[in-house]
């Protein structure tokens, strides 16, 4: 059992007297801009949390006439995908897109059998829509949802000749968790089930092939549809756990304590399912705010493209950056399995480091020179008023990775920015083109370092 | 750009030529400091937002990508809730017959494709070749070559006679007639659709429309 250190402690032993403000940023959201940092930063913590939590009080209308303005078309699955990263990039509500994010991992389903880019998208409103309030509510919308209709065969469950897909994946992925339910629940839960079909876009209730017999789930027993189903698994202890559980791996760390859950399914079961009410607690929770969790999980392709074109503050975004994200091993709309992604370590492999590293080359590269509204490293020291190598390392340390680096990598940031091309010492830069290569190249640096693939 | 007596200098290295560099960097600091009051004020993420546009770079306006945008794609239509049963059927008729032409053209162009992928892999591992897809450097830049152009290495087996570039404007013509396929049906589909039904379309592709389920699960 991982042991809880102090927040001010970070994971190379640096002290700070920030607050957790980036950190909580980063997992309640994708990061920060700068001007975010220094105006959560200013906060109490437990102020960040309420405001975060509270996406609906902030106003986030610009970002409607801005996607107004993009022209997507919803039924394309490339614009869909575009339009969440656009999202997820500009929106002033983060916690809102990275909780339909984790929901989408949640039920993961995949364009690649629905083959309706526009049902994708409805479902991803109803992720929105449900996703912080009653956890009933929310599988209820899932289950009557036609995208996961289709992606789980329910059209095809029908009255004497059900199918039990749906059923087993809202007990073993959606609800419950393997090893809180039997073969004959599932049975039963999946005649429930029958007649839940789609038809022209809309959930349908086919009467006709709706299975009226009595059922028994998980020791309850009635004439049992499936509303009554969705009740019954999300009032369960287990269902506390697990959706606890699920909650703690994405926004806190891979392994947590078992503790921290227990605590957390508490508060589940106190609250009636409420999501919001579990976040809360889990961002205020000690291990939350400790080494257990700080910079402890590796970020996701969403993270980490998003939260550098937060940070680095690109505007005008690459239209290719979806196929970069989909090449590091996550494709919106598209998730590997009805388990979704693993995440965790499964993150980093050799292709998709590659591909890591080719997207801090890009981003710091020449490439985005011409785009308009691109602020680059060289305006974003002069912002802060530096003029000294060290303050130019802190600076983009502090940014990107929250100074969380070994003094000896600090210091090689430092005579790299110090150096000439040839890596000799120099006073100073001679050129302004000398000097925006040495900040480009450190801000590529720190994007591969170690630390910067951690959330 | 507005100037600035903005400073610069590395104060942790040994600094011999402070004073020149000072000289030397006045007007890049200039520059910088004028990019940042400059190049902020029009940036989402400074918290200047009036007159900011995020968005994505635009891609240049091809005809074709702009006629392909234009195509709705027939099945969302027929899954349309306000369609009424017999137009549904008409619609799906029209779709399954252009489907069967479709397919035929689809299955050429893979053939063809293909052909040109083999033709492009057997003349990179011969030093040069003519791709299928656009290069990625200028030819003057690809270097290493073997073959001269006219002597385009020929792939035993396959239709010999045809050129890379033969296949490659076969492949274009294909896809002309692809999306001309495409359009064609839905200048079919598009007058059996009512003025309503048009606009929930367009309604779908700009993310707004919302159908109401109208069954009841009991």
């Amino acid at each position: 059992m991982a042991k809880t250190k102090s927040h001010e402690t970070s994971s190379h032993g640096k002290k700070s007297n920030k607050n957790m403000a980036p950190h909580l940023l980063r997992r309640a959201g994708f990061g920060t801009t700068p001007d975010e940092l220094d105006y959560y930063e200013a906060k109490n913590y437990d102020k960040c949390v309420d405001e975060i939590i509270h996406p609906e009080r902030i106003d986030n209308s610009k970002l409607d006439e801005l996607i107004a303005a993009q022209n997507f078309d919803f039924t394309r699955l490339e614009d869909l995908k575009r339009w969440w990263l656009f999202r997820m990039c500009f929106t002033k509500r983060p916690l809102e897109e990275k909780l339909a994010l984790f929901w989408h991992g949640h039920f993961a389903t995949s364009n690649r059998k629905v083959n309706n880019p526009y049902a994708m998208y409805l479902q991803n409103l109803t992720f929105r829509k449900h996703g912080m309030g009653n956890f009933n509510d929310l599988l209820l919308n899932v289950s009557k949802d036609p995208a996961m209709i289709v992606w789980l065969d329910n059209q095809q469950n029908r009255k004497g000749n059900p199918n039990e897909n749906y059923a087993r994946e809202i007990m073993e992925l959606f609800a419950l968790g393997i090893g809180n339910y039997g073969e004959d629940d599932i049975k039963q839960a999946a005649k429930a089930f029958t007649g839940w079909q789609t038809k022209n876009s809309l959930f349908y209730f086919n009467a006709k092939q709706h299975d009226d017999s009595p059922k028994t789930v998980l020791g309850q027993s009635g004439n049992f549809n499936g509303d009554d189903v969705v009740q019954i698994l999300s009032k369960q202890p287990a269902a506390a756990k697990f959706i606890s559980g699920k909650l703690v791996a994405f926004f806190a760390c891979d392994q947590p304590d078992p503790a921290m859950v227990d605590n957390l399914a508490a508060v589940y079961m106190k609250a009636d399912g409420n999501i919001r009410a579990v976040l809360k607690a889990l961002f205020l929770h000690p291990d939350f705010r400790g080494t257990t969790a700080y910079h402890a999980k590796i970020k996701s392709p969403a993270e980490l493209i998003v939260g550098t074109i937060k940070t680095l503050q690109v505007q005008n975004l690459d239209g290719d950056l979806t196929t970069s994200m989909s090449r590091m091993g996550q494709s919106l709309f598209e998730p590997p399995n009805v388990k979704g992604w693993d995440g965790g370590r499964a993150w980093i492999s050799t292709n998709t480091m590659m591909e890591r590293f080719n997207f801090a080359t890009r981003i710091t590269q020449q490439k985005f020179d011409a785009m308009e509204g691109y602020i680059s490293p060289s305006e974003m020291v002069a912002n802060q008023g530096l003029t000294n190598a060290r303050g130019m390392v802190d600076y983009f340390l502090n940014l990107l990775v929250d100074g969380d680096v070994p003094e000896s990598a600090k210091q090689d940031l430092i005579n790299y920015v110090s150096s000439d091309i040839a890596g000799k010492p120099i006073a100073a830069i001679p050129d302004d083109k000398l000097l925006d290569a040495k900040l480009r190249g450190l801000v590529h640096l720190i994007m591969t370092l170690p630390t910067y693939q951690l959330a | 750009m507005k100037s600035s007596n903005h400073k610069f200098s590395w104060r942790k290295v040994p600094n011999p030529f402070l004073a020149f560099s000072l000289l030397a960097c006045a007007s890049f600091i200039c520059a910088v400091a004028c990019q940042a009051a400059g190049g902020g004020k029009n940036n989402i993420f400074a918290g200047q937002e009036p007159g900011s546009q995020p968005g994505f770079k635009k891609a240049p306006d091809n005809p074709a990508a702009l006629q392909d945008r234009a195509i709705p794609d027939i099945r969302l239509i027929i899954a349309l809730p306000s369609l009424e049963a017999a137009q549904r059927k008409q619609i799906q008729n029209l779709y399954k017959e252009s489907q069967v032409r479709l397919a035929g053209l689809r299955t050429e162009i893979n053939t063809t494709r293909s052909r040109l992928q083999k033709l492009a892999q057997k003349g990179g591992q011969n030093g040069n070749a003519e791709s299928s897809e656009p290069a990625t450097e200028p030819a003057a830049e690809r270097g290493n070559s073997q073959n001269p152009p006219d002597q385009f290495p020929m792939v035993v087996g396959e239709q010999m006679e045809q050129s890379p570039q033969d296949l490659s404007a076969h492949a274009k013509e294909l896809q002309t007639q692809i999306r001309n396929e495409r359009q064609n049906l839905w200048d079919q589909v598009r007058p059996l659709l009512t003025d309503q039904q048009l606009e929930d379309l367009a309604k779908m592709r700009r993310g707004e429309f919302m159908p109401q389920t109208t069954e009841a699960a009991k």
